[in-house]
Formats: structure tokens, C-alpha cells, sequence
């Protein structure tokens, strides 16, 4: 590792009241990169990517961007450090139209510069958040929100592209639509963190990808291991040196 | 005839309280509280003018806003701020207890006794048409009632902080993350509620002449009403319901016998209670928007 890293997570913890969500989370992400996520339900993949955004708080560990510690970082200012999130559920503004969603995307960016090349790139990437401009974003389908709130992340222009489980409750072609165009962002040179349950698909897709499960990192898998259910089955299922497996994934 | 009268004196009744139930509403959206502590603004405002009393208009009218400004950027700053990620319940009592803690600061400084408010005498004058009796101060009601609500419109559609307001509003969290100064656009809010209160406070002065430490109360409660009764969760359904909740007030008031009219906030209450049982969700609130799949 020559370059240093863009995203420094180390010995992050999180607990929810008496109950931990995170143990001791370490992982680097150098830019260019594009690094997964993955572990079943309940796992701690949210709990990680809103403790990274500082929208729930630590009880240890710390987080650098860019060298700069967020300690001391609100979610605002974290985004406007240049990370932006496409939340879990997509979450876009319903009420508001998908325009206005996409001008409040430009909100974080450090710079005003190239706002409308930004935008005329989303819209030749998605374009339905083009066609469908003066809807209400209430009123699309599951797969262009979806579209519109990664197309909203992008206008931020961030360093890190953050994905909260962009292929929930999508229809498979929709998904394989959403992925063609996260190839298309990581071709651009953008750096991703995408978080998923679809293990072997996020797999396959990121450079590398670590296994999440009870809060703890179980492994860290690459491309070629998407096909290895055994080593899949191990982490997610908790199994140390093939002893019992204690928790159940959904 | 004299419903004409009645239409249009309860149109201007109706646009002060749909004033104050703007402001109620905004506060509601950016914060998810629900201020009923809102009336003191008004309270405060009244005894400015009580306090300020032979001064030149064109002072007392902008140190009312000041005033009123002020008192409501110092409950969000002190009292509600901290509590920005509480449970609604404990924001509610709180808002009570900045509310009551108000009232009894009035009480002990200037007594429960009606103190006068002074201001704007000409606008109690009328003048005819036909049949018709028109005091100036309806119609400067509804005009500036109009132009506020235009104003807060355009501010929310036309510009950039009104559109990170209405994010805000629709959901915080995201707001935040996607790098929206929470702050900022919170007190901005509670800005514009206390304008507003203010303007909504002149307004009320040729009607309700004298100012007491329960004035903001009987006012705040009934826009509260009115914004619950429009639907909560939309401002333009809640500045409808504070603008329904006054005009019907008003109708009301004029529709009762003269010696029956001590029973008016049975009638309006009764109303009340009807309307939210047949539509709990609001009177102007359409579907929201969820087509999630």
C-alpha cells in the first residue's frame, strides 16, 4: 500500500444503548477504489455507513477522510468533506420534485464549478431523472428512485461514493441496470463503498470485498472468491476454525 | 345583507389566524415540534406595544417585529435546540413550559389585568358600501395576509434556502447528509414564524384592543387547532386550517343570537370535534406521495 488511504476506518465501535452493533471495525479504502461490504441482516453494514456519515455516534475507534479525523465531524459537514450516501430505501425527497432533488444534491459540492456538466452527465447516465424532471420523485417506480438518489449522490461530486443496499427490493433486471451504472461511475474514477446483501454479485463486482457479521469483520474476500459458497458460508455464518456456527442468517 | 358583512369580516379574521398557523406550520416542518409557546410571541409583541406606548408608529412597528423576532429566536436557541433529537413528547412539555414560564413573567411584571395596546386607531374606522359597513382594517387584514403568504410562498418555491427548508422538513436526516446546515435553516424558520406573529399581532390590535398574559394563549391554541384541523404535515392544508379556524370563528360569532354568544367556543369546539372525526387525517390534506414499491 504506497498510496495512503482515502477512507480510514479503525477499531470502530458502535453501541446502541447496552447493545454493541460494532466491534473493533478496521478497513482501508485508497481512492480508485471500489470496496464491498456484505454480511447478512443485522449484520452491522447501516449501523458502519451511519457511523461513518457521523449520523450515530461512537463509543470508539476512528474514522479519517482524506488523513482529517471526523471525530468531531456532523453529517453535514462529513458530506461537504466530499463523501455522499445514497441512503438505504433510497430515501429521496417525495413530496419534492426530481429536479429539486437533484439541485439538493449539488448542496455538498466544495465547488460551483461544472454543477451543469455534472448534471448533463447523470442525465446521459439516468435517463429517466431527466425525462421525468418536473415529477414528483414521490411518484416513480422503486428502480428510478433509486436512480435519482445515486444521480443526486453524484451531483455532490464527491470522493467517495457511499451505497447503502442499492438493489433492495429492485427487480433483477433493474438491478443488473442499477450495477451497469455503478460500473459506469467506477470507470469514471470514482471512488465507491457499496454495502449489500447480495454477496456474490458485490463480490464480483468490487476489488475487494470484506464480510460483516455480529458487528465484527469476519474476512476479506476478492473477485475470484464470489464463486467460493464454503468461504462465503463460513463467514457469514460466524464459523471460527469450523467450530460451532452461532447465528442465524435470514 | 348582512351575510356579506359576515363573509367578509370573517375573511379577515381568518387570514390573521391563517398568519399565525403559517408559522406554527413551519416550525412544525423543520423541527417536528409542535409550539405551544407560539401565542407568547404574540403576548410579547402586545406588550411592546403597551410599553412603547405614545411612541412614533414607525418606531413600535419595527421594534414589534424585533421583539417578536427575537423572543423566538431565543426559545429555539435555548430551549428548543437541546432538544433537537428528543422524543415529541418531551419537546411538547417543553414548549408548555416555555410557555407558561412566559405567561407568569407577564403576570408578575404587568398583572392579569388588560393593558392597552394603542396603535393603528384609524384602521377601526369604516367606511359604507350599500348596505355594507367595512372597518379599514379588514381589508389592510387581508391584504397584508395575502402578500405575507404570498412572500413566504415564493421565499419556499424560489429560492435556494426555501427548497433546503422544504427538504428539511420532508426528512431532516437526509437533509443533513447530504450536507444541509440543519442550523441554519431551522432559525431561518423561526424568523419568518416571528415576522409573522408580529404582523398577525398588529393586525389583531383594532379587534382585541388589550393585551393579557393568556392574549397569545387564546390566539396560539385556536391557530393550533386550525393547523391540526388542515392537516398537521403539509403547510399549505395548515395555513388553510388556521385561515378555516378563524373565518369560522368569526361566522360563528356572527351567527349567534347576541345573547347566546357567550357559547362560541362550545360551538367552534363542537365543529372541532366533528371535523377531526370525520377527517382525522386533516381537511385539506390529499394522499401523500408514497408510491415506494
Amino acid at each position: 500500500m504506497t498510496e495512503p488511504a482515502l477512507l480510514e476506518v479503525s477499531s470502530l465501535r458502535v453501541r446502541y444503548g447496552a447493545v454493541p452493533a460494532l466491534h473493533d471495525v478496521s478497513f482501508a479504502v485508497r481512492a480508485g477504489e471500489v470496496v464491498g461490504v456484505v454480511g447478512p441482516n443485522g449484520a452491522g453494514k447501516t449501523t458502519m455507513l451511519s457511523a461513518i456519515m457521523r449520523m450515530v455516534g461512537w463509543s470508539g475507534g476512528d474514522v479519517r477522510f482524506r488523513g482529517e479525523s471526523l471525530a468531531r465531524r456532523s453529517p453535514d459537514q462529513v458530506a461537504r468533506l466530499g463523501i455522499a450516501l445514497v441512503p438505504e430505501g433510497r430515501q429521496i425527497f417525495s413530496d419534492l420534485t426530481v429536479g429539486e432533488n437533484l439541485r439538493l444534491g449539488t448542496v455538498a459540492r466544495r465547488s460551483r464549478e461544472g454543477v451543469e456538466r455534472d448534471l448533463d452527465s447523470v442525465i446521459e447516465l439516468f435517463p429517466v431523472v431527466g425525462d421525468f424532471r418536473d415529477r414528483p420523485a414521490g411518484l416513480l417506480s422503486g428502480g428510478q428512485q433509486q436512480q435519482l438518489a445515486i444521480a443526486r449522490a453524484l451531483l455532490a461530486d464527491p470522493d467517495l461514493l457511499v451505497l447503502d443496499e442499492p438493489s433492495l427490493g429492485l427487480a433483477p433486471t433493474v438491478i443488473d441496470a442499477v450495477f451497469a451504472a455503478l460500473d459506469a461511475i467506477r470507470r469514471a474514477g470514482r471512488t465507491i463503498v457499496i454495502v449489500e446483501q447480495r454477496a456474490q454479485r458485490t463480490i464480483a463486482f468490487a476489488d475487494r470485498t470484506y464480510v460483516l457479521a455480529d458487528g465484527r469483520i469476519r474476512a476479506e474476500v476478492g473477485p475470484d472468491d464470489a464463486g467460493n459458497g464454503e468461504l462465503l458460508r463460513a463467514s457469514y455464518f460466524g464459523v471460527d476454525d469450523g467450530s460451532q456456527p452461532h447465528q442465524d442468517a435470514s | 345583507m348582512n351575510y356579506v358583512q359576515y363573509f367578509i369580516d370573517a375573511v379577515a379574521l381568518g387570514s390573521l389566524y391563517a398568519l399565525v398557523a403559517l408559522g406554527i406550520g413551519l416550525i412544525f416542518g423543520v423541527m417536528r415540534l409542535v409550539n405551544l409557546a407560539h401565542g407568547e410571541l404574540l403576548m410579547a409583541g402586545g406588550y411592546t406595544l403597551f410599553a412603547t406606548n405614545g411612541w412614533s408608529a414607525f418606531v413600535r412597528v419595527p421594534l414589534v417585529v424585533l421583539v417578536v423576532v427575537a423572543l423566538a429566536l431565543l426559545m429555539e436557541r435555548l430551549a428548543f435546540r437541546p432538544l433537537r433529537d428528543a422524543s415529541p413528547a418531551t419537546m411538547l412539555v417543553m414548549t408548555f413550559a416555555v410557555s407558561f414560564l412566559l405567561r407568569n413573567i407577564a403576570q408578575k411584571r404587568w398583572s392579569s389585568q388588560g393593558k392597552a395596546m394603542n396603535i393603528f386607531a384609524g384602521l377601526s374606522k369604516a367606511f359604507r358600501v350599500g348596505d355594507l359597513r367595512i372597518r379599514y382594517v379588514t381589508l389592510v387584514s387581508i391584504g397584508v395576509g395575502a402578500v405575507l403568504l404570498l412572500a413566504v410562498n415564493l421565499f419556499l418555491y424560489r429560492t435556494e434556502i426555501g427548497l433546503q427548508m422544504r427538504a428539511v422538513a420532508s426528512d431532516r436526516r437526509i437533509a443533513q447528509a447530504l450536507g444541509m446546515r440543519i442550523n441554519r435553516i431551522v432559525v431561518t424558520a423561526f424568523v419568518i414564524a416571528g415576522v409573522l406573529a408580529a404582523a398577525a399581532l398588529l393586525l389583531f390590535v383594532p379587534q382585541r384592543p388589550t393585551v393579557t398574559p393568556d392574549f397569545g394563549l387564546q390566539i396560539g391554541i385556536l391557530a393550533l387547532i386550525g393547523v391540526v384541523v388542515g392537516g398537521m404535515d403539509r403547510l399549505a392544508p395548515a395555513t388553510f386550517g388556521g385561515f378555516a379556524i378563524g373565518f369560522a370563528n368569526s361566522m360563528v360569532f356572527s351567527l349567534l343570537p347576541k345573547g347566546q354568544r357567550v357559547f362560541l367556543d362550545s360551538a367552534l369546539y363542537g365543529l372541532v370535534i366533528i371535523v377531526l372525526l370525520l377527517r382525522p387525517q386533516g381537511l385539506f390534506q390529499r394522499e401523500r406521495l408514497t408510491a415506494r414499491v
